[in-house]
């Protein structure tokens, strides 16, 4: 058997991301984290133990508990939340997730592949953005909040972390197209 | 000279001379012109010729409600039709034309049709051009030649258009005194303001008061200020509200480059944005449009809206004549009278249809006013020349007047009849504007959540009257939105211009035009009620009144106030036709926006796009997915000529590679759900139609998912991983309807099962090595799988390292051929492609595209649900009875109606093979069946057909009546070209009935 | 276009993140009902000129479907609520 070297490529990869790279906005890829979604009712018989074990607190509806260097628990709906966490501790993660929820009506999901995570700053990142989501981030994304909403006809997670920053997923076959949409809308900035 | 010498508060830059062309020939005038004023200050009279009659016409407005003015802008990529000239700012080496006018303004084809123009009356075209119907397509060539409107620009848009989401706690529509004031109020209370208006500067109808009023220009200057300093507050000028949706949608289209010369336009940015914004509170401060007297050839160039003349000359410094005779039934038409005195030293004849109006001050100023006193005629070859007067009565219902009394001359004609509030905006959500004789105009109901109107919408002519009004209205939507400023207002009193009942003086031979656009006259809503319409509704589709690109702002009022009087109804009882957005003609580019050509639908990509690309692969798009089509080979030619294979070809190529050695196709745009939880089973067995019991783990199976009608709606292989977990698989173009499916029914009807689902559709990339060295090609890139056929049999699937990635492998089918699809995370599925590319080499693995698995999976008689069902075939009319299992606790979705009278019909439509007689006939796809020649009854039709390479014969799936028991006879295919061609009913597995070659090469 | 308050998430979101679900509250008879039944279950709709009550999901939002009463002449949204209290009440 030949000696493999699995190579790793976002959906973004090819992209030329200094064309968004500017004062006024600017987005990035992020490459190294990964995304979990759990499903489980923190009332059901034996989750908060289980949550407990795995260091989750159950965040409220539009908002997030934990963060991003151990795992980032966001409100998705009812019963569902999205774990961003190190792609290096992802499969662990799981594996201990799976291990406490045993016998709990739970879901883990490794949905790792399914998104292209963005970095979004710059000055003008909400006069641009309104050009293609349907939600007021400005005034409505305080830190702390996330949201599920439409962008440039793509369903996508926005949520909030830093002050001068917003964090966007969007699902991996719809990356290149919401890409040259942003492209397209901060074309005035550049 | 029309330009009178500076004048203080004038918006013309004196300093900047732009150059401009009209009709071919150079002007001169000023920045901060419209084109309007500067046509009017270069003394140009005729602006355009008219729809019907072809008449010529002249500048009747200053702003918006303009109807004659309309002019095309520009050429190329930069045409703009149909822009009305009194809104267009000048800009430096701007180009317009009259946008009608055939072939010359100065004669006009139309026109030279005079002697038929009493033949065109309403109606004329409904009564001429009905017959012979077959002839229309000739007369609407003809007519649209005539229509005074501009020609369909010939090239693309050269501009590009945006839109932007706004969300505000007040949107206030309109800058002028009232707007102003009601934003600075509620601005005052921290609430986000939103104020849009429609000119390029702030004002609206108050900056016509600064020459008179020092007051009036402070306060201004004051509040703008204020206002652009608060960080809470957005102006967007040269921006129109056209519509107002439910729960405050409003729609904004802001011009942001139209007033830039083409020369400096920034490509960068839109030449126009579309805003919808959605507003807690709207304040609609609207404002009004005057509307004018009626009065025989009212149309004549040099005949004009007081509130315009003022204007030009007040703001532009345009004196439209030096011997004025102003007309009016209100007391506003006295302020253009004083200013025509102070600012241009003209001395007007002022014409009031009332008596009684103290204008002593005027007269003793010399001027000549005549109380009881209107116009009849004008009268002019080029522009208004005379005008015959005549006394009014009023008995307190109608008008009468006497015969002319005298001629006077004039050189230009300002008539007032009153004031429209401009209540589109209101009325765009169902409310009716509700009519005030006091104020003889409709005025805005206000009757749905969360908005307000103000100023002189509502009746009010004074500006600090608006002022008060604005405030006021502030006052109140703060209230709703638990907000406050001090001190609080009350609302001011109506402070009546006095207009005076409408007035027609019909019964004379020449015409007098209600709407000016469309070249309807008070005589053809006379015939209308002549010949029995009634409805306001119907009189004006009769008459085609408020048809234009205006709507009918000034006409529609004074069209329905005549009805009134002929109906002997009052104004209310007759009511106005319905307002419908758009408020003002928006750009189809400013509608579409950004979401044109790439950017129209998205485009979804498998994460093995880039290498399809790099091979040269066609694509076609399945559901938003650009899928490979085909991967057409380079053809070398003589002479180093070279060209690429074509569909035939390539698809003929990929085949017999997969059948005889081995092919590769991305499978990544599966639609794939994770289902987990303890009910899983019963879960599954309820939304497919077979069972799902004993399935093991590690075992795959086929499903057939129907309706609650017993329908097929979707198919694919579902994985068991656990006793609780599943990962199914949809049609790729069902992904998403199918998880909202089998949500809808977790959430509404089946609560307590407990099972969650979650789309992993992006997560995995798929890549299906297919055919029967299928086995060679995975064993060299994976070690920790077994792939002997009876250790990994079919429809099994096994978890393992696939060149260095952790990996589903499913052994699963959909070509009869022995085939792996290798799931791994999607950031790997490139890399794994490329791998099994390489693998692949030394068996010349050959990349296939979606229409070869198409021909594929027809010849083993698979269906492709969406192309061989219709949503109308049951699983047995699929032939699919094997999949159905009537015997599962819980029925499934569709199995009450699999027992349907009319679902049991034995001659129902069932899905067959066809073989063409003729075995090198490819029957098209959609083809109708009938059972002989001579047949007219269809009895069915192809749904897939092609070429088959490796049978090397046409095959066709179709469905037919009873088809299932009608094995080997000969129907007929009838094609659209006319061919009939003979075809036989077969069974639809056409290759390895006996599956030899699942397992591929032993 | 609505804006519509989704239950779960507890905020207005425009409507372009919703789907029309159908009538809500429509009884799936027994399995041993008539052919008729079954058809009107099927086809047969209420198709109320004034107040209905609908299904929506929050297809772009939480994912969770809830009860939507409103007017559909006036276009007013009358209530909005989730299975679970309906549930809760009966
Ligand atoms: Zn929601």
């Amino acid at each position: 058997m030949a000696k493999f070297e699995p190579q790793f490529a976002t959906a973004l990869e090819q992209q030329d991301f200094n064309r968004l790279n500017s004062a006024a906005f600017k987005v990035q890829e992020l490459r190294d984290y990964g995304y979990v979604v759990l499903r489980v009712d923190a009332n059901t018989e034996g989750a908060a133990h289980a949550l407990a074990k795995l260091d989750i607190s159950v965040p409220e509806p539009l908002t997030m508990t934990g963060s991003l260097d151990s795992h980032l628990v966001k409100w998705i709906g009812p019963s569902e939340y999205g774990i961003t966490l190190p792609l290096a501790q992802k499969d662990a993660f799981i594996k201990a997730a799976k291990e406490a929820l045993q016998g709990v009506f739970a879901a883990v999901v490794d949905n790792s592949g399914g998104y292209s995570f963005l970095h979004i700053s710059g000055t003008q990142r909400y006069e641009v953005l309104s050009k293609l989501a349907l939600y007021d981030l400005r005034g409505q994304l305080p830190l702390g909040k996330v949201v599920s909403t439409i962008a440039a006809k793509s369903g996508v997670i926005v949520y909030r972390v830093e002050e001068e920053s917003l964090r966007l997923m969007v699902r991996w076959s719809f990356a290149q197209h919401f890409w040259n949409a942003l492209v397209k809308a901060s074309e005035e900035y550049r | 000279m029309k330009r009178l010498a500076p004048q203080a508060h004038e918006r013309i830059d004196r300093s900047k001379t732009y150059q401009f062309t009209w009709q071919g020939e150079s002007y001169y005038a000023y920045a901060g012109d419209t084109l309007a004023s500067a046509l009017l200050a270069n003394g140009i009279d005729v602006v355009g010729r008219s729809f019907k009659y072809g008449r010529k016409r002249g500048i009747l407005a200053a702003g918006v409600e303009e109807p004659n003015a309309l002019v095309t802008l520009e050429s190329g990529g930069y045409e703009v039709p149909n822009a009305r000239a009194t809104e267009i700012e000048l800009y430096d080496q701007l180009n317009a034309k009259a946008a009608s006018g055939i072939p010359s303004l100065r004669f006009d084809l139309r026109a030279a049709l005079k002697p038929f123009h009493k033949f065109m009356v309403a109606g004329f075209y409904y009564k001429t051009f009905k017959w012979p119907q077959k002839l229309w397509p000739h007369y609407e060539h003809y007519l649209r030649q005539l229509a005074g409107f501009s020609e369909v620009p010939q090239q693309a848009d050269a501009e590009h258009y945006d839109h932007q989401y706004q969300f505000v706690d007040v949107a206030v529509v309109g800058g002028g005194a009232a707007g102003l004031s009601a934003a600075l109020t509620a601005a005052q209370s921290g609430a986000s303001v939103l104020v849009i208006d429609e000119r390029a500067e702030l004002g609206g109808e108050l900056s016509s008061e600064f020459a008179s009023s020092a007051e009036a220009q402070q306060w201004f200057s004051s509040t703008k200020q204020a206002l652009e300093q608060m960080p809470n507050v957005r102006i967007l000028k040269r921006s129109t509200a056209f519509a107002l949706h439910d729960f405050n949608l409003l729609l904004v289209i802001e011009r942001r480059q139209d007033h830039v010369s083409l020369k400096q336009r920034n490509e960068k940015q839109s030449r126009q944005r579309q805003h919808r914004v959605r507003a807690k509170q709207v304040i609609l401060a609207t404002g009004s449009h005057e509307r004018p007297l009626l009065f025989a050839n009212n149309d004549l160039p040099g005949v004009l809206m007081a509130s315009a003349m003022r204007r030009y000359l007040n703001e532009f410094a345009v004196l439209c004549g030096d011997k004025p005779v102003l007309a009016g039934n209100n007391d506003s038409i006295y302020a253009l009278a004083e200013d025509l005195v102070k600012r241009a030293g003209v001395k007007p004849v002022v014409l009031d249809m009332r008596v009684g109006y103290d204008a002593s001050r005027l007269i003793a100023a010399g001027i000549d006013v005549r109380q009881g006193y209107t116009i009849l005629k004008a009268s002019g070859s080029n522009r208004v020349e005379q005008v015959s007067i005549a006394k009014v009565y009023y008995d307190g219902k109608l008008w009468s007047a006497s015969a002319a009394t005298e001629t006077l001359d004039c050189d230009v004609v300002a008539t007032s009849g009153g004031f429209n509030p401009l209540v589109h905006l209101d009325c765009h959500t169902g409310s009716k504007p509700l009519f005030s004789n006091a104020l003889q105009a409709f005025l805005p109901a206000c009757d749905k959540p969360a908005r307000i109107s103000a100023g002189s919408v509502n009746g009010h002519s004074d500006w600090q009257a608006c002022v008060q009004d604005g405030a006021y209205a502030a006052h109140q939507i703060l209230g709703r939105l638990e907000k406050s400023v001090a001190p609080t207002t009350v609302k001011p009193e109506l402070k009546l211009l006095n207009v005076a009942p409408f007035f027609c003086p019909t019964h004379q031979r020449n015409k007098i035009f209600i709407d000016m656009q469309n070249d309807v006259k008070a005589s053809d809503i006379e015939l209308a009620i002549r010949e029995n319409y009634r409805s306001i509704e119907h009189i004006k589709r009769y008459t085609a009144m408020g048809f234009g690109t205006d709507q009918g702002k000034i006409g529609n009022v004074l069209g329905i106030a005549l009805a009134a009087q002929l109906l002997n109804r009052s104004i209310p009882e007759v009511g106005t036709t319905t307002f419908r957005p758009m408020y003002t003609p928006v750009t189809m580019g400013a509608l579409a926006g950004e979401e044109v050509g790439l950017l129209f639908d998205p485009q979804r990509f498998t994460p093995i796009h880039a290498s399809h690309v790099a091979r040269g692969a066609e694509f076609e798009v399945v559901g938003q997915w650009m899928r490979p089509w085909y991967f057409p080979k380079a053809i070398e030619h003589l002479y180093d000529a070279q060209s690429a294979e074509d569909l035939h070809t390539a698809v003929q190529r990929e085949c017999l590679a997969v059948r005889n050695s081995v092919g590769v196709m991305d499978a990544s745009t599966l639609g794939k759900i994770d289902i987990q939880g303890p009910d899983v089973r019963e879960f599954l067995a309820r939304v497919y139609t077979n069972a799902w019991a004993k399935l093991a783990p590690g075992k795959c199976r086929y499903g057939v998912m129907c309706d609650e009608n017993g329908m097929i709606i979707d198919d694919g292989v579902t994985a068991c991983l656990s006793d609780t977990h599943f990962v199914m698989t949809t049609t790729t173009g069902g992904a998403a309807r199918i998880y909202n499916h089998l949500e809808t029914w977790l959430q509404t009807e089946w609560p307590a099962l407990k099972v969650y689902l979650t789309s992993v559709t992006d997560h995995w990339s798929t890549t299906a090595i297919v055919g029967p060295k299928a086995r060679r090609v995975i064993e060299k890139l994976c070690s920790d799988i077994d792939f002997n056929a009876k250790a990994f049999p079919f429809m099994d699937w096994r978890e393992g390292t696939v060149a260095g990635v952790p990996a589903r492998v499913m052994r699963i089918s959909f070509s009869g051929e022995l085939s792996y699809e290798i799931n791994v995370p999607a950031n790997y599925g490139r890399y794994i492609w490329e791998q099994v590319m390489e693998a692949g080499k030394e068996f010349d693995i050959t990349p296939y595209g979606t229409e070869t698995m198409h021909v594929l999976r027809a010849e083993k008689g698979y269906i492709i649900v969406g192309q061989d069902t219709d949503g109308s075939l049951s699983p047995y009319d699929a032939n699919m009875g094997w999949a159905v299992s009537l015997t599962k606790p819980y029925p499934f979705l569709g199995q009450r109606a699999l027992t349907r009278s009319d679902t049991v019909r034995t001659d129902r439509k069932q899905l067959v093979g066809l073989l063409p007689h003729d075995a090198q006939k490819v029957l098209p796809e959609g083809t109708q069946l009938v059972n002989a020649i001579e047949d007219k009854a269809m009895i069915g039709h192809v749904t897939s057909s092609y070429l088959s390479p490796i049978l090397g014969r046409s095959i066709a799936m179709a469905v037919v009546k009873a088809g299932l028991s009608r094995m080997g006879n000969t129907i007929y295919a009838k094609t659209v070209g006319g061919e009939t061609i003979p075809v036989t009913i077969a069974d639809s597995v056409f290759y390895d009935t006996a599956k030899e070659k699942l397992d591929g090469e032993v | 276009m609505f804006l519509i308050r989704c239950p779960y998430c507890g905020e207005a979101r425009e409507e372009q993140e919703f789907s029309y679900a159908g009538e809500a509250f429509i009884q799936r008879p027994p399995l041993t009902c008539s052919d008729e039944e079954w058809g009107d279950y099927l086809f047969k709709r209420k198709n109320i000129k004034g107040v209905t009550t609908e299904q929506w999901l929050h297809s772009a939002g939480c994912r969770r479907i809830f009860v939507m009463e409103r007017n559909n002449v006036t276009y007013e949204i009358l209530s909005i609520y989730t299975f679970e209290s309906k549930r809760g009440a009966a």
